[in-house]
């Protein structure tokens, strides 16, 4: 008995039991508490509440919303605000880190003397601080009736109106989808091993791969065009008021530009890390084989930073993700200011406390595969890696 | 290859002096290297073997003197670089491959991209150089899966993929297993029968003593001894080149 204890694999199974025991137990005993509590203050618990209208409504959704509607509706536009916060975030964010970490790692003196001052400043400042900065320089932007303009935009205290094309939402959604994939495609195309062709001799197949995605997207805008109206809908002022265009709301922007700065900043450091990472040796053999320097960068350092970086960069971009969750200081209706929301209206804390997690964790799981899976894709191989 | 090229050396340095900070790395350096001369350069640690060769083809800039390949003026004019470089071949002590494409890939980029070679020719000639280095089973493996011969072995073949008129070695043997060594050595041998220009920083005597025309030996940044390998071994002049002779030989 004494030996069996002593044996390895014994003990590591037993401790595991004993884990798993203690955590279900645990988790028994909350779910048991926590019904009790609710059945003496009458709250039913259950997922009833999904169907029943909410009774309020939200300052801002790319999709129909009123207060008829029901929860999962509004659950579904709060996934949707904070995918579309997030991403315009993240696409932000890695522009600004890119050009900061470039000039972190430039000859130039004057550059990255600019790029450090940058990061030193706005990643120890706290995120709902330049939250509620940008919040209040955008709420105090011209009103309305003197509102800047720039490419048919309108810049005012009560958002940004920008045009959108006169198109039907399913289809506006479908064409941006074929765009993505006219971008995707080819970069596919050119790495799968499953088409015969060797790999270098593709760009036609590319080039086909993408031309058929923007036409489909070219169609669907065409068929799914609202009849009589021109293509693009600009904002304009009508008596007091803005029409048309889409107005993306101050809490929108303040948190994206907020985003953008705060998550550069950190990004601008990967970035550099990953450019540090790339041996000078394979440079200097690029150099010299005659490449100019421009070929140098695209061809041998960029890609080799990139691999160096992506990793990283991945935990990045999920943390960023989270930081949208900054939409309830502000007041944008991102998914958990919906949570936060609905439990207050519904009391159905226990309920919605899952769903929120269940929804950032699909979302971030995503995110974490779709990298896991370019990481894999791009990974050096072999591992008698030199110089 | 290039019929329209000035006759005259291939190599022609005088005077060169170059430092890094008040650090002087060479003093005065002339040094002239014929078309189809094999050089090969030793010395101690630091005495500048590395920075003497990486001037000529511009990896380290001089600060004194001129430097002159196959008829044309290193200076800051990037056109006369960029001419160089596509005309000598460097192979590097730690091999220096891009380990994000495979070895014919390697082989084929700065022909397509440099010379405008089309994807198929730029192919052939790799595959040839590959086999001329006796690696051409290797040609769709990723560098990091080959031993450290071969990816040598591969440097050279992509450097020869350029066709240069000039080769130079930077102690490429020197990151390598004895077993390794030697089939290194025999791919520079018959590069070297072949007429190629070669001038090579290595503390391999065997080599030098069978292709070298001349040996030079370098001491804190000055050629210090030249000679034919023969008189070089035999009959040295210099303190310093008979002590360090002595270490390298293992006398
Ligand atoms: N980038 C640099 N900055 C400052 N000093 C340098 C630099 N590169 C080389 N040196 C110095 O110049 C001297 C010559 O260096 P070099 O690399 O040419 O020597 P080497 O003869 O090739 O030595 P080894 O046999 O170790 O390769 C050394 O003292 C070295 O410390
Ligand atoms: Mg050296």
């Amino acid at each position: 008995m004494v030996s069996l204890l002593r044996n390895q694999k014994v003990r590591n199974t037993l401790l595991q039991v004993l884990f798993v025991g203690s955590l279900a137990a645990m988790v028994l005993a909350c779910v048991m508490i926590a019904r009790r509590n609710l059945a003496e203050q009458g709250i039913t618990s259950g997922f009833d509440f999904l169907f029943k209208s909410t009774g309020w409504d939200v300052n801002f959704s790319l999709l129909p919303a009123n207060a008829n509607d029901p929860y999962w509706w509004f659950f579904l536009i709060g996934i949707i605000n904070t995918l579309f916060l997030g991403t315009t975030g993240l696409v932000l964010a890695t522009i600004v880190g890119t050009i900061v970490g470039l000039a972190r790692t430039s000859s130039n003196e004057l550059a990255r003397l600019l790029g450090r001052t940058y990061v030193d400043i706005f990643r120890n400042i706290p995120l709902i601080l330049q939250v509620f900065f940008w919040y209040a320089v955008i709420t105090h932007l011209p009103t309305p009736r003197a509102a800047h303009e720039a490419f048919g935009m309108l810049l005012t205290s009560r958002g940004l109106y920008v045009p959108i094309p006169n198109v039907g939402g399913a289809a506006l959604a479908a064409a941006m989808l074929a765009v993505i994939a006219a971008i995707a495609l080819p970069v596919w195309l050119g790495r799968t091993p499953r088409l015969n062709q060797p790999f270098g001799e593709r760009s036609t197949i590319q080039l086909a791969g993408a031309a058929a995605a923007l036409a489909c997207a070219a169609v669907i805008l065409a068929v799914g065009r609202l009849p009589d109206l021109p293509l693009l809908d600009f904002p304009a002022l009508q008596g007091l008021n803005l029409k048309g265009g889409m107005r993306i709301p101050p809490e929108f922007s303040a948190l994206a530009i907020a985003i953008a700065i705060y998550g550069g900043s950190y990004i601008a450091e990967i970035v550099r890390g990953g450019f540090k990472a790339v041996g000078k040796g394979q440079m200097e053999a690029a150099l010299s084989l005659g490449l100019s320097p421009w070929r140098v960068f695209t061809l041998v350092r960029l890609p080799l930073a990139l691999r160096a970086m992506l990793p990283i960069l991945a935990n990045q971009y999920v943390w960023l993700m989270k930081a949208t969750t900054m939409g309830i200081a502000v007041g944008f209706t991102d998914f958990f200011m919906i949570v936060a929301l609905t439990i207050n209206h519904s009391g159905q804390t226990l309920e919605v406390i899952g769903i929120l997690m269940a929804g950032f964790l699909a979302i971030n799981l995503s995110l974490a595969a779709v990298f896991n899976r370019i990481n894999k894709a791009i990974a050096l191989k072999g591992n008698q890696l030199r110089g | 290859m290039d019929s329209t090229l000035p006759s005259g050396p291939a190599v022609r340095i005088e005077g060169l002096d170059k430092h890094y900070g008040s650090f002087h790395a060479l003093r005065k350096i002339n040094l002239s290297v014929e078309r189809g001369e094999k050089i090969v350069i030793c010395g101690p640690s630091g005495s500048g073997k590395s920075t003497l060769i990486r001037c000529i083809n511009r990896l380290e800039q001089h600060d004194g003197g001129r430097v002159t390949v196959l008829g044309t003026e290193l200076n800051d004019d990037v056109a006369n670089i960029d001419g160089i470089r596509r005309e000598v071949g460097m192979v590097f002590q730690h091999f220096n491959l891009f380990p994000h494409m495979t070895v014919l890939e390697n082989c084929m980029i700065a022909p397509m991209i440099v010379r405008k070679r089309p994807r198929a020719e730029a192919e052939t000639t790799a595959r040839r150089f590959l086999e001329k280095v006796r690696i051409p089973e290797q040609a769709m493996k990723f560098p990091s899966q080959l031993s450290g011969g071969q990816q040598q072995r591969v440097a050279i073949a992509r450097a020869l993929c350029m066709q240069p008129q000039i080769m130079l070695f930077d102690e490429p043997t020197s990151a390598l297993d004895p077993e390794m060594i030697a089939e290194v050595l025999d791919v520079m041998v018959t590069l070297a029968s072949e007429g190629m220009t070669m001038i090579c920083v290595t503390h391999e005597m065997g080599f030098a003593r069978r292709v070298a025309d001349r040996v030079i030996f370098m001491d804190a940044g000055e050629i210090v001894e030249e000679a034919p390998p023969e008189a070089f071994f035999t009959s040295c002049r210099n303190e310093r080149t008979r002590q360090f002779l002595s270490q390298v030989l293992g006398h």
